[in-house]
């Protein structure tokens, strides 16, 4: 299988912040979707991909290149959106473009641009600053669809917005890895939208990682019992992941490996999952 | 690299009354006989170009995202260098314009000295551009004004007495100062040479430790 981004052991200590021994891959053809609470090291993550910040220790790829090998024509292949908007205030739409043209040169395709102009609505006299925050993503969006990227990294750029832009957003994505040499790697912390993208998932907490795994065989692994206390008490200790009282009734999530099959164990949403995990390390 | 220049003068544009109309003012007054010297006012706003053009950059978070496409980070640190060299050589040639037309208006031409001098201020305009972005690399515009501030003060107080020791120059566009004219500019184009290829080299290191 071919890694359009792979990162192996990466190190990086601030202090009072650290990323331990962190690895992670992005499959050719998939997306991968790394959630964490805020202050997991998402961005710090996604920073050193995009050799905006240097690891201590470890190594990162992008298409199977070392980030110091990558060429011009390498990185015209990938395109970024972050959660903040990163034109000029004043600029318009149009000058947004010719910037792009200037930047991307050749791998700059303006059809493509102008469609995303109309089906985002983006007025192109209209001044960057007075645009919304779902039209400043969108047109971050536009901008990174419109070179032929295959490499798509997005951090938090669902953040803030409602539901319906979340959804056109999470619908244009979808359809950029129809393409299989198309890549994504998106950093939430909704993990609905998540759970409807993403093939992949990989769980941050505190600079580790807990968790990188199939999304579908993710939740697969486990199952919730919701019963009484004496019920889960019950169960065999290394089944329960995490544990969740209110005061009608006691959950558990269970590893269905380590459970016997006659236990009935509801299946249970990838944000459950991830916040019992993230309870079992304790941030909770 | 003509990305980054094209953005720099579209956002020059955006600010022109400040940025573009003050200092084409201030020369134009030049030809008003008795009012060369704000010529050289005209050409210390253009040292601040840098220093406006980086702290809106700062402020949109633009550098971070400029890193993420085909820009080098040598790209961005050069573009800065370039639009300054630009900058204070579009404005010496509009002064020393202004220097023949006020000549041929208030009768004769201009004097060796009076374009000279045009051209010794455009050489110390240009170091301080060159001194200031090193700063602001590395502290960040807001910081980076005082310190900026205190290598102009530093600037006139040490260098202009030290290139024209017995007169103030641009006070006095006829007068020859202690040090033969051909020598004052000669000695000022090697020291912005050599100060460009200080700060360059600083630059371009502290942008490469740069994280954001």
């Amino acid at each position: 299988m071919i890694n359009a981004i792979e990162l192996k052991h990466i190190c990086k200590n601030y202090g009072r912040f650290s990323l331990q021994d962190v690895s992670l891959c992005v499959p050719q053809g998939s997306i991968v979707g790394l959630v964490g609470e805020n202050g997991a090291g998402k961005s710090t993550l996604i920073k050193m991909m995009l050799s905006l910040r240097q690891a201590d220790s470890g190594e990162i790829q992008l298409f199977q290149k070392p980030l110091q090998s990558l060429t011009r024509s390498d990185r015209e292949k990938i395109g970024v959106v972050f959660d903040e908007g990163c034109f000029p205030d004043s600029f318009t739409v149009k000058q947004v473009r010719e910037l792009m043209h200037r930047a991307f040169d050749k791998a700059w395709d303006d059809r493509i641009f102008s469609d995303y102009l109309v089906q985002f609505a983006l007025p192109e006299q209209e001044v960057y600053s007075k645009f919304s925050k779902g039209m400043k993503m969108k047109l971050a969006i536009a901008v990174a669809l419109s070179h032929h990227a295959q490499i798509l990294i997005l951090d938090e750029a669902t953040s803030g917005l409602d539901p319906f832009i979340r959804e056109e957003i999470i619908g244009i994505l979808s359809e950029f890895t129809r393409n299989p040499e198309n890549s994504i790697l998106i950093s939430s912390h909704i993990v609905t939208d998540l759970e409807k993208l993403c093939d992949y998932i990989a769980f941050l907490h505190n600079g580790r990682m807990i968790v990188f795994e199939e999304k579908d065989a993710l939740i697969e692994q486990y199952g919730l019992f919701t019963g009484s206390a004496d019920e889960i008490a019950a169960l065999p200790a290394e089944a329960i992941i995490g544990i969740r009282e209110n005061k009608y009734a006691v959950q558990a999530l269970l590893a269905r490996s380590k459970v016997d099959k006659s236990i009935p164990l509801e299946k249970c949403s990838l944000e459950e999952i991830i916040i019992f995990l993230s309870k079992s390390e304790g941030i909770a | 690299m003509k990305a980054l220049v094209y953005k720099d003068c579209q956002m020059l544009m955006k600010y022109k009354t400040q940025m573009l109309i003050m200092p084409i003012f201030f020369c134009l007054l030049g030809l008003l006989d008795s009012l060369t010297m704000f010529q050289y006012y005209g050409m210390m706003i253009i040292t601040q170009w840098p220093l406006s053009l980086m702290s809106l950059d700062e402020k949109c978070k633009w550098n971070p995202y400029a890193l993420t496409l085909p820009i080098s980070k040598t790209e961005l640190v050069g573009s800065k260098y370039l639009f300054s060299l630009f900058g204070c050589a579009g404005y010496l040639l509009l002064s020393v314009i202004v220097n023949i037309a006020s000549g041929a208006l208030h009768g004769g031409m201009p004097s060796a000295s009076s374009i000279a001098i045009s051209f010794f201020v455009f050489c110390l305009s240009l170091i301080l551009s060159f001194v200031y972005i090193p700063i602001i690399i590395r502290f960040g515009a807001e910081k980076a004004r005082y310190l900026c501030t205190i290598a102009s003060i530093v600037c006139f107080v040490v260098l202009i007495p030290l290139l024209g020791i017995g007169g103030v120059p641009w006070l006095a566009p006829g007068d020859k100062g202690s040090l033969p004219l051909l020598l004052m500019v000669l000695g000022a184009l090697l020291l912005c040479v050599i100060i460009f290829f200080i700060t360059y080299s600083i630059s371009k290191k502290q942008m490469e430790k740069a994280e954001y």
